[in-house]
């Protein structure tokens, strides 16, 4: 068993407990009712239920730690939902200590009111805290703990309007509806959570877990120019101020700043007036937001060799593009390796680092925009050449340009050196993009939707002219694109992205003819094609739209879409498993779906 | 009996350093309940053409010459007679006392009532052209109220509402500003719009281009499904062959500005004959059957200020013949339409 099922067994018990103390609670509530109606001492009831809800709550909190808290959205709400319940304990006690004294009653009175109005915006939080759960795959009833938050403050303010009316009948079958109604709505909430954990609990002792940690050795390692190893990008993004005024980060970044702010205005050597130091201070407090973040790769790990072609395919913001700029090292990951012929790239200097990249080139997406048009041709292919003074004779840079053009097809090179990049169509652009890219002599180039933006006819063309080059020279090439159909002319091998994951990745005539990761056999099934009789599947597999990368879903990043998720697909977050040689697919159940 | 009916309509832009040529003699028909592909590169005319349908032809163009023959067009007289401002100053012709069914002699008024209620568009790139202050619900009621202005408004919203759950939108998702919709739906909240008068035919430009394959399934089956529905007359207009292999009856091949190949989907699938369509077919790469190698056109698409002598095609043309630059090839008939080009043309005299 390995440590994360551990780690998930505990989330379990705690959920169990979670329940369980909700139970208590009711009991708990029910001997104190007791007491108040023997002894009339009412202040201390409020305290102590208020304490044990808040306790309830953690526990519960700390049951969703594993797989739930590890979601942003859902972390921030749980955050936010707990700090109001802190504001709710808070003023409890307060209200409580106040009746006591005769002269502050109507505060009193007031402030409990309020108390209860924070309750209700707690349990609101804690309700959409469920209803994200369920968003990512989480079966959880959420509207019991609304139900309950709401009812509190009903049966206050119902209890507050019937000992006005100063009729004993009244107020007795308010305080009875009351505490029945609070009693069996703990029993519901604690309940619920039982059958929850119980259900889980069920899946986890069904689940025989076959997962590969390390993956083999490949043994033309010489002939490996790229290689990511659990390469991650998370993007930060700026979440709204309210949401965020709880934040422990936001709290912890305030006493930061308050601390330096100080600090900087008691020190001698001070260089700014206290002015700049203040409206410094308060940019940084107002400024500083919770941040979440976008998942747009994480974890993935692939190979690039020599005089291959690999393909990174998916839909629309699955992580394409950021994988494309980390390895060219244009972003800077937030966790994983790069390496580039063998080179650990977090190891190298800036100045090796510029090395390297000497031997690493792009191709963008639109020849509209990536040229410059101010330059003439010549010097848009020639600018590397001299940016990094490999070549200073002005003679032999014309003649690799003009080699260079006649390489790409634009032929005859003498008339094209000259012109401009607005005389020219967007597939001869390309084509001087492309020659850009392989005048230095690469060993590895990254194409972002080189064509995407180019007609259907003149496609072709520079695909042959990219495809011709990379085996002329032996470049390796990372082809990105969201159509198949285009990958599978280019790419050796085709890696499937799902949410900034690798689902699967393999040969590239075994990946299309036989998909085996469900999501891959969706993404096949709906390409077009161009032929009348060959249909798309009239019944579409998947349905929905991918989910953002903020809330990745728990367990399997598919399961909310995939037809064949089962349970354990919302709690284990398959790895990528070698099914056949070279052949990488992460999902659960490709055996049983594929019959394997 | 064909619905709508083209005939050699010619659609010019005056720019300063010539005229482009963007629609030059371009006749096609469109039959009730048929749905026409309309495909060629970009910058061929595609646009163009169903933008000079709708009489949509902004300054510098203009509709140089041609029929635009509506089956349903006496509808609109009768239906409509009141006199635009401008249809008054100018005197046209507004009670279209010719009656014909041409829409090109039209007033600006009864185009008008055209547009929308007869014959729908759906925009090229429109998706990003919604208003983003507006709910996409409000949105689609604006339409509906132009054409329908007594209709109450708890009606239009219900008929909003109604027609977007045909598309599949859930129609909570009505009360959301475009920004909280993703693509897909932005590009259904727009056929929607284009649907909600009834429309007896949609034009649709290029609707699913910007979307991802699996979105794009899902669109192109909800507007087959209406089509079915609703008997709609279809024009798609896209570049890509596959959607049009996916919806289309008809096919139409535009290039420079030319309709060069014109007939029955199938038949032109399995065997084109003019030689730029067997080229654009060859040329899109399949996920289907055995792998086979890329087919490239070669050359570049020519500039419509000047397009090449003979037919237009010749300087890309693997088959050209002496004759290809000089003459321009006429429209030889086949199955349900027809292709212009010289080896069919000379076949034909020979017969
Ligand atoms: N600079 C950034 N700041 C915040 N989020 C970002 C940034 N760049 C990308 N993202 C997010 O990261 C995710 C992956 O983006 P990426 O551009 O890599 O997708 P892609 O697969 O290339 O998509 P496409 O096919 O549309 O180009 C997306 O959700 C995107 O919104
Ligand atoms: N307002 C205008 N002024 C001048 N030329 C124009 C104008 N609008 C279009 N054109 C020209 O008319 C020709 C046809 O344009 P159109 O927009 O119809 O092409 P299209 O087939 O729809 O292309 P795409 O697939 O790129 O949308 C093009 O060569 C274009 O440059
Ligand atoms: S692990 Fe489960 S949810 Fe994920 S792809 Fe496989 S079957 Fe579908
Ligand atoms: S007319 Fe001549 S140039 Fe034109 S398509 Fe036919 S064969 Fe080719
Ligand atoms: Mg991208
Ligand atoms: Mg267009």
């Amino acid at each position: 068993m390995t440590s994360s099922e551990i780690s998930d067994y505990s989330s379990i018990r705690l959920m169990r407990m979670a329940g369980f103390s909700f139970l208590g609670l009711a009991i708990i509530f029910v001997v104190l009712e007791i007491i108040v109606v023997f002894f009339g001492e009412l202040s201390y009831l409020s305290i102590i239920t208020s304490l044990l809800l808040s306790l309830s709550v953690v526990i519960l909190v700390l049951s969703l730690r594993k797989v739930a808290l590890q979601t942003p959205s859902i972390r921030r709400n749980v955050i936010i939902a707990s700090s109001w319940l802190i504001g709710y304990i808070f003023l409890t006690i307060i209200s409580e200590t106040f009746f006591v004294f005769l002269i502050l009653q109507v505060a009193a009175f007031v402030i409990g009111l309020i108390s209860m109005l924070v309750r209700i915006i707690s349990f609101t939080q804690l309700n959409n805290t469920f209803k994200r759960l369920s968003k990512i795959g989480y079966n959880l009833d959420s509207q019991i703990f609304l139900l309950y938050g709401w009812f509190a403050v009903l049966s206050t303010v119902a209890l507050i309007v019937s000992v006005y009316t100063l009729n004993l009948t009244v107020i007795i079958a308010v305080v009875i509806t009351t505490v029945v109604g609070e009693i069996s709505l703990l029993f519901a909430v604690g309940y619920k959570l039982i059958q929850n954990s119980n259900a889980i609990k069920d899946i986890f002792e069904g689940v025989q877990k076959r997962f590969l940690d390390d993956r083999p050795e490949l043994e033309d390692h010489e002939n490996i120019v790229v290689e990511a190893v659990n390469l991650e990008k998370l993007f930060p993004v700026i979440s709204g101020f309210f949401e965020s005024i709880f934040s422990i980060e936001r709290i912890k970044n305030t006493g930061r700043a308050t601390a330096k702010y100080f600090s900087s205005i008691f020190s001698k050597e001070r260089t700014k007036t206290i002015k700049e130091l203040t409206r410094e201070y308060f940019g940084k407090v107002f400024e500083e937001r919770e941040k979440l973040f976008v998942h747009a790769v994480d974890d993935v790990s692939f190979r690039i060799h020599k005089r291959e072609t690999f393909g990174l395919v998916g839909e629309s913001g699955c992580g394409k593009s950021t994988t494309g700029l980390l390895l060219l090292y244009l972003l800077e990951s937030t966790g994983g390796k790069i390496f580039f012929k063998g080179l650990d790239s977090s190891e190298l200097s800036v100045r090796e680092l510029k090395e390297v990249r000497r031997y690493i080139q792009i191709i963008f997406q639109n020849p509209y925009e990536s040229l410059s048009p101010r330059f003439s041709i010549l010097d848009i292919i020639a600018e590397p050449l001299r940016l990094l003074n490999i070549e200073t004779d002005e003679a032999k840079i014309e003649e690799k340009v003009k080699e260079e053009l006649e390489s790409v097809g634009l032929i005859p090179a003498e008339d094209f050196i000259d012109r401009f990049p607005h005389e020219l169509s967007g597939g001869q652009r390309q084509r001087v993009g492309v020659a850009r890219a392989f005048i230095l002599d690469p060993e590895f180039i990254v194409a972002d939707e080189p064509v995407s933006m180019l007609d259907v006819s003149i496609r072709v063309g520079v695909l042959k002219i990219m495809r011709q080059l990379t085996l002329d020279r032996g470049t390796a090439f990372l082809f990105i694109t969201h159509d198949l159909a285009l990958a599978r002319v280019m790419c050796d091998r085709i890696a499937v992205m799902y949410l900034g994951r690798i689902v699967e990745q393999g040969p590239t005539e075994e990946l299309i003819q036989k998909p085996i990761h469900p999501y891959a056999k969706a993404l096949i099934a709906g390409v077009p094609k161009p032929d009348p009789d060959a249909k798309r599947t009239e019944e579409l597999p998947i349905i929905g739209e991918v989910p953002s990368g903020i809330d990745v879903p728990a367990g399997c990043r598919f399961n909310p879409r995939c037809p064949f998720a089962i349970d354990k697909c919302k709690i284990y977050d398959p790895k990528l498993e070698e099914v056949e040689e070279n052949h990488l697919v992460a999902c659960l159940r490709y055996k049983e779906i594929n019959d394997m | 009996m064909a619905l709508l009916e083209v005939k050699n309509l010619k659609t010019y832009f005056h720019t300063r350093a010539g005229s482009v040529k963007a629609v030059d003699n371009v006749s096609f028909k469109l039959g009730k309940g048929e749905v026409l592909g309309l495909a060629g590169e970009s910058g061929c005319g595609k646009t163009t053409t169903c933008l000079s349908i709708m009489q949509m032809i902004d300054f510098p163009g203009e509709i140089m010459e041609g029929q635009i023959i509506y089956e349903n067009a006496f509808e609109v007289i009768t239906e409509n007679p009141s006199k635009s401002f401008r249809d008054r100053i100018f005197n046209r012709n507004v009670e279209n006392k010719k009656r014909t069914k041409n829409l090109l002699e039209f007033s600006e008024a009864e185009m008008r009532s055209i547009r929308g209620n007869h014959i729908s568009m759906v925009f090229q790139g429109a998706m990003n052209a919604l208003n983003p202050v507006h709910r996409v619900g409000n949105q689609i009621q604006e339409v509906l109220n132009i054409h329908e202005p007594e209709l109450e408004k708890d009606e239009a919203w219900d008929k909003v509402i109604d027609i977007l759950e045909t598309v599949g939108i859930d129609s909570v998702r009505a009360r959301d500003y475009p920004h909280q919709l993703s693509g897909g739906m932005k590009q259904r909240a727009l056929i929607a719009m284009a649907l909600v008068n009834n429309p007896d035919i949609v034009i649709a430009d290029e609707p699913v281009t910007a979307l991802d394959v699996i979105v794009q399934a899902q669109v192109l089956k909800a507007t087959k499904e209406l089509q079915r529905k609703f008997d709609l007359s279809m024009i798609m207009i896209t570049h890509d062959l596959s959607v049009i292999a996916e919806v289309c009856e008809t096919l139409a091949i535009m290039y420079a500005g030319k309709l060069v190949e014109y007939g029955d989907l199938r038949t032109l699938f399995k065997e084109p004959f003019h030689p730029y369509t067997q080229a654009l077919i060859n040329a899109f790469p399949s996920i289907a059957g055995p792998k086979k190698d890329l087919y490239d056109i070669g050359g570049f698409p020519p500039d419509l200020r000047n397009p090449p002598s003979g037919c237009r095609f010749h300087p890309r043309c693997s088959k050209a013949m002496p004759i290809c630059s000089k003459k321009e090839p006429s429209n030889t008939p086949i199955k349900n339409g027809y292709v212009a080009c010289w080896l069919y043309e000379e076949e034909e005299k020979r017969k």
